[in-house]
């Protein structure tokens, strides 16, 4: 099933590069670079017997790189939720399609969330839930005054053999020199996809924790960021996320809570 | 950190006593007849519209009738008669660098220009604005 699907990404990615030679190809490589301080408070579903709120402040690094039709958004902080990797196939006005490679589930282990090196009982003997890398198609179109999004992600690279397809809203406000976006969506994840993360296979079994096996789920989210130049190179960002998962990812034995949430403030430098 | 237009900063022409013999001041102990504050106006991208309230310091050498004006549309934004130093708050809002001109009322002439510059912090416009909680 990976093969095919690389396959076919490879497929589509050539024939349309060589289809679509237009004005929108750029040679400039253009990058950028951020490094700044943030205050987070991030609180993800609550892994029974490990820590899930974390409130520190931490460093974040953003990179972007653009190069013809590539682009590459990378984030450090965990809250960012990783990195994009996309190849732009189709550019018209108002719609495009890109190949997209991201993550869309945060991994962790008998350890908790961030390898705390700490024996957790409750969850002793699970194995190891790595990142998904996924890969697939986003499609997006501008909507009124929305931009819409619709990826469809296999994870292709990863272990659980499962797919996502992810809808999203974008609404942005200029106040002024403020930059202010508001997001809402949707994910739904396929049985294979959410079963491997919150799933309980046979030989993870215990006495306080049964075989579970979990189906298709959904989760929604909303999202609002705020931004403002304060100098030449610097830039003041604020935001808060909600994330609410379906009602059978409660059930999971693993987990306490289907809700996540990330509030974070702080600036960054721009190089 | 990505300058749209970095020039023609502050430009002082200084008239002198007579508009008909304008004198370019940039030695010390010249005095600024027109001066802007901030001179820069920084937005989070190129093409967006940069908006910032600008205080205009005028100080003219001799009492008289003098206008501010946009450079290249010439459009007047303020004039004042019959005095020598006042104060002008413009809401300036523009995608690009912009300059004003003093001038003389009566003479027209230019006595002297300054830029309100615009720049950009971000080089690369963000494809997607979201982050992923996870």
């Amino acid at each position: 099933m990976k093969k095919i699907i690389i396959f076919i990404i490879l497929l589509c990615a050539s024939f349309y590069s060589q289809a679509e030679l237009d004005e929108y190809d750029d040679d400039e490589f253009l990058w950028q670079l951020s490094l700044g301080g943030f205050w987070v408070d991030l609180a993800l579903p609550e892994l029974k017997g490990a820590e899930s709120n974390f409130d520190s402040l931490t460093m974040l690094v953003d990179a972007k790189i653009q190069y013809k039709r590539f682009y590459l958004n990378s984030h450090s902080g965990d809250f960012f939720g990783g990195s994009d990797i996309g190849y732009q196939l189709i550019i018209e006005d108002d719609w495009g399609v890109d190949v997209i490679y991201g993550n869309y589930q945060i991994p962790f282990s008998n350890e908790g969330y961030f390898d705390s090196e700490t024996y957790i009982p409750e969850l002793e003997g699970i194995k190891e839930r790595k990142r998904d890398q996924s890969i697939g198609f986003s499609y997006y179109r501008t909507i009124g005054e929305y931009q819409a999004v619709a990826e469809l992600v296999y994870d292709t690279l990863g272990d659980s053999n499962g797919w996502v397809l992810h809808f999203e809203a974008t609404r942005n406000f200029e106040l002024r020199n403020w930059d202010v976006w508001l997001n809402f969506g949707a994910n739904y994840y396929s049985a294979n996809f959410i079963d491997y993360f919150y799933g309980v296979d046979a030989d993870e079994a215990r006495s306080s924790r049964p075989i579970y096996e979990m189906g298709h789920a959904v989760s929604v989210f909303t999202q609002v960021q705020a931004n403002y130049p304060i100098a030449e190179d610097w830039v003041f960002s604020a935001g808060a996320s909600v994330l609410v998962g379906a009602s059978n990812t409660r059930k999971s034995p693993l987990i306490n809570s289907r809700h996540a949430r990330a509030v974070f403030a702080g600036v960054k430098y721009v190089f | 950190m990505y300058f749209k237009l970095v020039s023609v900063n502050a430009l002082t022409l200084i008239a002198g006593m007579s508009v008909h013999q304008p004198v370019l001041a940039n030695g010390e102990g010249a005095t600024e007849i027109l001066h802007a504050a901030p001179s820069k106006c920084v937005a989070l991208n190129e093409g967006r519209t940069c908006y910032a309230d600008v205080k205009f310091s005028i100080n003219t050498p001799v009492v008289g009738d003098y206008c501010i004006r946009e450079s290249t549309s010439k459009k007047i934004l303020q004039c004042w008669a019959q005095s020598q130093s006042f104060e002008f708050v413009l809401g300036f809002g523009s995608a690009e660098s912009m300059s004003y001109e003093l001038i003389s009322k009566s003479q027209r002439d230019v006595l002297a220009v300054t830029t309100i510059e615009v720049n950009w912090v971000h080089k690369i416009r963000t494809k997607k604005r979201r982050w992923r909680l996870f």
